[in-house]
């Protein structure tokens, strides 16, 4: 909300409303690169990429829209960076059959999850990405709305619809 | 009662924990600690420059007062009282009920050059009503300025709650006032009023509060402003002063004009901060990034407020198929007959309106952090917990009676609300009529009637 837009504007001056920035969104902000690389150490310097360039450009935020579509817009560059930097393989699919070994193990952890993981594979990278900034990054509609440049109904509504498509998805699978 | 298929809890757990992070990462604290460091180094830069924009400021500032200010008029400011006080908390009211008392204002000057205001009542004037401004605003803001022949300044940090609906001018007192929707209640919403003052005698926006009101005075930027939650409540023939939080004022003056913010609605919304956030906000060139995507464009027709019940046009299947998601209505409604039905997509809520001044509303949620329902409370309510069905309910009984900025009377009402979530959904209903009519009883027996 406007708190957040007002102390963006402090932040460029003052480091302890920066380090408040930070905490609201540093974990969302990993959670969605680490869903998008599914490697901890890319992610974890995709993070530190991401919010330098948000230090070094914070002046230039503009409270017109929500500050964390703005932070979103840097990260999500920063990630098509690393993608056109390395091999485009390295963005994996949802697909955990075909992981690295650490997400195999957390595979093994996580069985119950295996089901999900399948059926995400058949959602387009549009879809996935909806889930990736509303579970992973936690956002709210409205700022992914912002961040996608559309309605927030319209993203609510998506996202509803996809969840249901892929509940129904789900249950057959069971059956 | 039925349940809403769409939304599956244990799916969301599920990609909650799927999107989730184990173990927690153990760099941010450091990354935290590196990026405050960088700080030490970029104000330095800062540092050398600003005393030498602020001597710029300073000289143009001067120049300002000495050339575009009349000579001899006090650096060129009349400062006017902001808020005047009545002479009690409790008035006559008209009995024709069209406007408040009109107050004569007699100005003297103060041993210290502040002007100083004694109200006098004059009881035989009764002031013309003013039309309803606020279902005016159809102007854009160049076009209200043509009109009006001054420069209107337009805030750039409003709360994403609230949508831009056009600008109003008041040729009598030479008021613009620009109005904001808080989104989903066409009745609430924010106006940022702007008067040129010439003297002290001609400030229209310095409106009465009660002697009671709790001013404060705020910061905006260098200027001070005042600020004051409360409005006039007409009550058996008399108005009078209430100090409640469901409508909060900010007033201030830069040079020769007055600026009022006005907001009526939920008082968890738009506190005094976030008022002075606004007024901080407000630049004389409208910005031309990106609108907001909750908020209709400056100038841009508008769409039909899907909560007015004069656009409720759909019936039950098809406000189902424009929603997405079950809808479900009541089999059990006494007397009471479905007038139509309407969705709001910024919202995602569902109206169903009923001739009797019944609205049941729905709202698929995943939580509190996204239901739009329940941001809405009302203050000075009779609260009560209820049982519908095997879900726990809320029940608030209040009066909502208000006069408004201009003294006029609106929304003279008795509402009745129960609300209650079922199944990741949350459901109201909201009963706006004759208090005998429907009790908590009727309104418990319809929600349990809900298929």
């Amino acid at each position: 909300m406007t708190t957040e837009k007002s102390l963006a504007r402090k932040a460029v001056r003052n480091p302890d409303a920066f380090g408040e920035l930070f905490d609201r969104y540093s974990l969302k902000i990993y959670r969605y690169i680490y869903s998008r690389v599914h490697h901890r150490e890319t992610a974890e310097d995709i993070t530190s990429q991401a919010f330098r360039d948000a230090f070094e450009s914070i002046d230039q935020y503009r409270p017109i829209a929500p500050f964390s579509a703005w932070l979103f817009t840097i990260t999500r560059r920063r990630i098509a960076d690393h993608f056109r930097r390395a091999n485009p393989a390295d963005e994996l699919p949802e697909d955990l059959s075909q992981g690295s070994p650490e997400i195999l193990d957390g595979v093994v952890q996580r069985e119950d999850l295996q089901d999900l993981a399948v059926q995400l594979r058949t959602l387009t990278e549009e879809e996935r990405e909806m889930l990736r900034l509303r579970f992973a990054a936690q956002m709210r509609y409205k700022d992914i709305a912002a961040l996608l440049e559309k309605s927030p109904g319209a993203v609510k509504m998506a996202i509803y619809r996809l969840l249901d498509r892929l509940k129904e998805k789900m249950e057959k699978t069971d059956d | 009662m039925t349940k809403n298929k769409n939304l599956d809890p244990k799916l969301n757990e599920q990609l909650n924990k799927y999107y989730d992070v184990d173990p927690r990462p153990g760099f941010l604290p450091e990354l935290r600690h590196d990026l405050q460091d960088r700080y030490t180094t970029r104000p330095a830069m800062r540092l050398k420059l600003r005393p030498a924009l602020a001597l710029a400021g300073a000289m143009i500032a001067l120049v300002l007062v000495l050339f575009a200010t009349p000579v001899g008029d006090a650096l060129g400011q009349v400062l006017v009282e902001l808020f005047q006080t009545a002479e009690d908390d409790v008035l006559p009211y008209p009995p024709a009920q069209t406007a408040i008392a009109e107050y004569t204002m007699t100005a003297a000057l103060g041993p210290t050059n502040t002007p100083m205001f004694t109200a006098t009542k004059t009881p035989d004037v009764t002031p013309t009503p003013e039309p309803g401004y606020l279902f005016a605003a159809n102007m854009t803001v160049d076009e209200a300025e043509q009109v009006a022949g001054f420069d209107i300044l337009v805030p750039v940090d409003v709360p994403e709650y609230l949508a831009f609906r056009g600008v109003a001018y008041q040729p009598e007192d030479n008021i613009t006032r620009i109005y904001y929707d808080l989104i989903g209640r066409r009745t609430n919403g924010l106006s940022v009023a702007q008067e040129p003052v010439t003297g002290m005698e001609d400030c229209d926006l310095c409106a009465d509060i009660g002697p009671s009101a709790d001013v404060k005075e705020v910061q905006i930027g260098d200027v001070t402003g005042q600020y004051v939650a409360g409005t006039w409540i007409l009550e058996d023939g008399y108005q009078i002063w209430k100090n409640n939080h469901w409508l909060k004022r900010l007033i201030w003056q830069t040079d020769d004009t007055v600026f009022e913010l006005t907001f009526f609605g939920p008082p968890s919304r738009m506190l005094s901060k976030d008022l002075v956030e606004v007024a901080e906000s407000m630049v004389s060139e409208i910005p031309q990034p990106t609108p907001s995507p909750t908020a209709t464009p400056l100038g841009a027709a508008e769409t039909p407020d899907p909560s007015l019940k004069e656009n409720a046009n759909l019936t039950l299947e098809e406000v189902e198929q424009a929603a997405g998601f079950d809808v479900l209505a009541p089999i059990y409604h006494p007397e009471l007959h479905f007038y139509g039905a309407n969705f709001d997509p910024n919202t995602n809520i569902v109206y169903l309106f009923y001739e009797e001044g019944m609205i049941l509303r729905q709202e698929p949620t995943t939580g509190l952090s996204d239901c739009d329902i329940c941001a809405e409370v009302r203050k000075g309510a009779t609260y009560r917990d209820v049982q519908v069905g095997d879900v726990e309910a809320q029940y608030a009984f209040g009066v909502w009676n208000y006069v408004d900025p201009e003294g006029l009377p609106f929304a003279v009402a008795q509402p009745k609300q129960l609300r209650w979530q079922d199944n990741n959904t949350v459901y109201e209903i909201l009963y706006d009529n004759d208090p005998s009519d429907l009790n908590i009883e009727d309104l418990i027996k319809i929600a349990e009637s809900y298929r």
